[in-house]
């Protein structure tokens, strides 16, 4: 132990380029940095097993790229901007849409990928919701497996240097307020590690995790952009957390949350409330099931609120009149999944609830994911801006990738210009301070609780539907909640202590649904997957709200925000029929 | 009984322990790898269900192939032993060889006789694997027939073993 | 026990196997339905002993970090339900791999195997990039129809734990790197087939295997290694394939 610390004195590494995720976006960053300039070293940091968590992995229904003659780009950015209610950062989704072909190719030819094809060879595209064309590259219902895995694989041609297990704390600075590094907590061993690095990568993949019904994976807590914020970075669009409307509910198992395909909807799946109404039709007469994902969502989470769910608060999804073979044929996946909790999708209706799927905001980046500190790169789910208010299906793992890939070759560009800095020794106290204080604690509450606590908040008050009361409860509740979390005790040793990164987790969660609770009280208006029952109509000026961290230290830090309009730099929205 | 013999039945009671002890040994390093510690209820619950749950008797046919084998190899040597015996002496020879009409040699004898038949059968059958590229299901089907064929062929060998001391 | 008066049923014994032989080893937690071996850990980790360790990322089966062994078979707790007379489970780490703590083990043995089979692809470097075309190769190809059953690996390690040989800690590549190496070799995209088949022709390769069929029985993907194995030693002898 350091003299009159509660940690060991930390391991000093140093890296030209620290990788902080491991998901789609961090392994693709890593492929092009070393394959740019493969005298480099490049360390990942990554909490889960590398390539082996994060929802990348967790990708069904597939890949939004332009591959066929008849389909263009401009079509695809077009989709992409109607779905995101045209508050899109159009740099960032123009990026992506030219990008993705490109990707699909190196996925393909180099990385070793192999997606499903047409009867004549050519790659399959399948159709997905909102888009104009059919464009969705898949493997069967486990495209994310096929991405990792060979992404994975890649590694061992690379030999970047894999820190697994290590969770990454905070950035730290140099004396005079440059990047120099970050801490971190080797999670095996519960010792501390402090990374020095010339370029610093964060994709640690959004923090969707915080609502009681979610879809994502375990690690996915907000860390990156905590970390951001608490380093000063702007933020944008942090109420814009996309609601998937069709996750499992399981009763208290953890598979509660999880999704049921989008497919269903599209082979013609009927949802009903627990009156045995097909509810969608007063909702969306037209395109009834078939309707985006905001619209349906919205409606299953107004059934549920006005009464008319099922008593374990969700409404009914039914495909069984395809007939159980059919059902099992196209989706045996998902028929599994619902049999594993002892339902049958094939056979009769299953209960699902609308569910916390995807963060479209996230810190403000550039198209070569720079941000305003020199030297650190954001990509994937924790940067903001790409999908405006709503994303597409299949526009997710594409923006991993595709931004995942631009991180890597600016990292190689500039890492070699940047020296290797010394990380400010108060800083690092600091950082460790606040991650080792729940377990030199005595006495005070556990995370799981607490965790509970935060998720069940979120979902009724910054949910799928707000109003004006819940948010303002919301953000009472969370500085409360702020105040709880410093004073977590966790017993036991700091070596494998989950219980221990719970309460981490739990700190950035909070710091996160703070600026989400926030900025959805901004918005007075409905647009995308950001819906107010007190304001039902969208503004026709397009503005966002860029949040950045105000002076106050502690828990509950103050919130500054600046109010911008939207820059149509390629498209205007009346340009289009929407 | 004489000291040869009783030096020879000795010497086939130490194999015997010998092939026992490593019996328990694999079973026992078994325990640390799967399927191990768990001949239990776990377990039969898992064989009494058809499919890929009963493939898991061919773990159960590696452990008896391997001590079958050790078993099979023990003996021989002791076999080898007895057998040389005859360069020496023609009558310490057939003094030796009296003690396998003992019965408790011919218990021994027995569990030899189904070492090697399952050893044998059980060695057609991996071989029927590779080149006739048997499956799971097949695989665990061929093992039944090797159970089988032990079994009957054991049988019939144990009536012509025994018969001398019982009948 | 302390709860004796409830119904049976109502409540679930659950031995995990700890690495402080200090710590308990023995709870009883609340049963839920459905309920999977996950969902146990997790109730002893919420109200017994929040540093049990244990491991899990995507609870849906697709990360394959989350894999135990329930009364000696080796499945991903997530997608394990327990079933619905069970009374008492009993939870050890995987087999074969080092511990690190509790549950949780340390996979480098299993992915320093993946590696040895050089498991990435290797393409023709003319074709290969952002600007290359993806191959034109028919779902319905003899290529595919090998490849396509064998490929949605997760890298779980309960082939590898399964596998008799393995799981002794014998010097074997195991079933999951075979399987990969089968993949690769097949594959017309790639060019390193001829050292993939020599490395699985070496001691601790495709002979090797005693054909326990540990690992088909316990892939939770429902892959088919042993095939794989078979394929390869009969491939590695035969240069047209
Ligand atoms: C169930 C599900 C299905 C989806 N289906 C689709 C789909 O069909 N199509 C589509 O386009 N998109 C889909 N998405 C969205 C898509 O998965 C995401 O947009 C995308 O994968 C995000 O990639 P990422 O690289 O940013 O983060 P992730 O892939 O989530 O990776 C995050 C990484 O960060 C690591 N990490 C987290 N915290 C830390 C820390 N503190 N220190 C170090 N490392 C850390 C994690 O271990 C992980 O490796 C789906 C998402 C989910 C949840
Ligand atoms: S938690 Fe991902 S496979 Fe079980």
């Amino acid at each position: 132990m350091s003299p009159g610390e509660a940690w060991p004195e930390p391991e000093t590494i140093s890296t030209d380029v620290a990788v902080v995720g491991s998901g789609g976006a961090g392994l693709m960053c890593v492929l092009h940095a070393l394959s740019a300039r493969p005298d480099l070293n490049v360390t990942i940091v990554s909490e889960g097993a590398v390539g082996r968590s994060g929802c990348t992995r967790m990708v069904q229904g597939g890949y939004n790229a332009v591959l066929n003659p008849d389909d263009s780009v401009d079509l695809h950015f077009r989709d992409t901007l109607q779905g995101g209610k045209f508050l899109n950062d159009q740099r960032l989704a123009w990026t992506l849409v030219n990008d993705a072909p490109r990707v699909i190719n190196e996925l393909e030819t180099r990385v070793g990928c192999f997606f499903d094809r047409d009867e004549d060879g050519r790659i399959h595209q399948k159709a997905f919701a909102g888009q104009a064309f059919d464009r969705t590259v898949h493997r069967g219902d486990l495209t994310g497996i096929e991405i990792m895995g060979r992404l994975r694989d890649q590694m061992f041609r690379l030999e970047p240097v894999e820190l697994e297990d290590v969770r990454a704390l905070d950035l730290v600075h140099d004396r005079v307020g440059r990047l120099a590094g970050l801490t971190a907590i080797d999670m095996r061993s519960g010792r501390p590690l402090v990374l020095r690095a010339r370029v610093i990568v964060v994709a640690t993949g959004g923090s969707a995790t915080m609502y009681r019904v979610a879809a994502p994976a375990r690690e996915k807590t907000g860390d990156g952009v905590a970390m951001c914020w608490r380093a000063g970075l702007a933020v944008r669009d942090m109420e814009m957390l996309q609601f998937h409307p069709t996750g499992l509910l399981a009763g208290d198992a953890r598979m509660t949350g999880a999704v049921l395909e989008e497919g269903l909807r599209g082979a013609g799946a009927k949802l009903f409330n627990a009156d045995g109404e097909r509810y969608m039709a007063r909702y969306d007469a037209e395109r009834m099931e078939r309707s985006t994902r905001d619209v349906v969502a919205r409606a299953g989470y107004s059934e549920i609120v006005a009464g008319r769910g099922t008593p374990d608060g969700g409404v009914l999804i039914d495909i069984s009149h395809l007939g159980a073979e059919e059902v099992e044929r196209r989706f045996p996946g998902m028929v599994q999944r619902t049999r594993q909790i002892g339902q049958d999708l094939a056979r009769a209706p299953v209960r699902v609830s609308p569910t916390a799927h995807f963060h479209m905001g996230g810190v403000l980046i550039d198209a070569d994911c720079r941000t305003a500190l020199d030297g650190l790169l954001v990509a994937g789910e924790d940067a903001g801006g790409t999908h405006g208010a709503n994303r597409l299906g299949g526009n997710g793992v594409a923006e991993s990738t595709v931004f995942g890939a631009r991180a890597g070759d600016t990292a190689a560009a500039i890492a070699p210009h940047r020296p290797l800095l010394e990380p400010e020794p108060a800083e690092v106290r600091a950082s460790l301070e606040r991650a080792y204080a729940p377990l030199g604690r005595d006495a005070g509450p556990w995370p799981f609780p607490l965790t509970t606590r935060l998720k069940e908040l979120m979902w009724q008050c910054v949910g799928v539907v707000r109003d004006a009361e819940g948010l303002a409860e919301a953000s009472k509740e969370l500085d409360v909640l702020a105040e709880d979390v410093d004073r977590i005790a966790v017993p036991g040793p700091p070596e494998v202590n989950f219980g221990w990164q719970e309460a981490m987790d739990l700190a950035n969660q909070v710091t996160v649904a703070r600026t989400i609770a926030h900025a959805a009280a901004w918005r007075t208006e409905t647009r995308g997957a950001h819906a107010r029952s007190d304001y039902p109509d969208s503004d026709s000026r397009l503005r966002y709200v860029v949040q950045r961290r105000g002076a106050a230290d502690g828990p509950v830090s103050a919130i500054e925000t600046e109010v911008r309009d939207v820059e149509f730099s390629y498209r205007a929205p009346d340009g289009d029929s929407t | 009984m004489t000291v040869p013999q009783f030096l020879f039945f000795c010497a086939f009671s130490v194999v015997a322990l010998a092939i026992i002890a490593f019996g328990v040994l694999v079973v026992r390093t078994a325990q640390v790898d799967d399927g191990g510690p768990f001949v239990s209820r776990a377990l039969l619950a898992r064989l009494a269900k058809p499919g890929s749950e009963r493939a898991e008797l061919q773990r159960w046919a590696f452990y008896l192939h391997r001590i079958s084998g050790v078993a099979l190899f023990a003996f021989l040597c002791l076999h080898v032993g007895d057998v040389s015996l005859f360069v020496f002496s023609r009558e310490l020879y057939d003094e030796v060889h009296q003690v396998y009409g003992s019965t408790a040699m011919r218990i021994g004898e027995v569990g030899l006789l189904f070492g090697l038949l399952f050893h044998a059968f059980n060695g057609i059958r991996l071989v029927a694997v590779d080149v006739a590229d048997l499956g799971l299901v097949a695989s665990t089907r061929a093992l039944y027939g090797v159970v089988a064929a032990t079994v009957l062929c054991g049988g019939v060998g144990t009536v012509y073993i025994m018969a001398p001391v019982i009948g | 026990m302390r709860n004796r008066h409830r119904k049976a049923g109502d409540e679930l014994r659950v031995s995990v196997t700890r690495s402080d032989a200090a710590a308990a080893d023995e709870f009883t937690v609340p049963r839920i339905r459905p309920m999977m071996v996950l969902d146990a850990l997790l109730a002893i980790q919420r109200t017994h002993d929040p540093a049990i360790g244990f491991r899990y990322s995507c609870r849906v089966g697709m990360c394959g970090t989350c894999t135990v062994r329930v009364d000696g078979r080796s499945v991903l707790a997530c997608q394990t339900e327990i079933p619905e007379r069970a009374e008492h489970i009993r939870i050890d780490p995987l087999a074969g791999l080092p511990v690190v703590r509790d549950l949780v083990v340390d996979t480098a043995p299993f992915w320093q195997a993946w590696k040895s089979i050089t498991p990435y692809l290797v393409p023709d470097e003319d074709a290969a990039g952002m600007d290359a075309t993806p191959a034109v190769i028919k779902p319905d190809s003899a290529e595919r129809e090998r490849i396509d059953p064998s490929l949605d690996c997760i890298g779980c390690a309960a082939c590898f734990s399964s596998c008799g040989i393995a799981s002794a800690r014998r010097d074997f590549i195991g079933p999951a790197a075979l399987n990969r190496a089968m993949v690769l070799v097949a594959d017309s995209r790639d060019t390193a087939a001829a050292h993939r088949l020599d490395v699985v022709a070496t001691d601790s390769g495709v002979d090797r295997c005693h054909y326990i069929y540990g690992c088909s029985a316990a892939c939770p993907k429902g892959l088919d290694p042993a095939q794989a194995i078979r394929r390869l030693r009969k491939w590695r002898f035969d240069e047209s394939r």
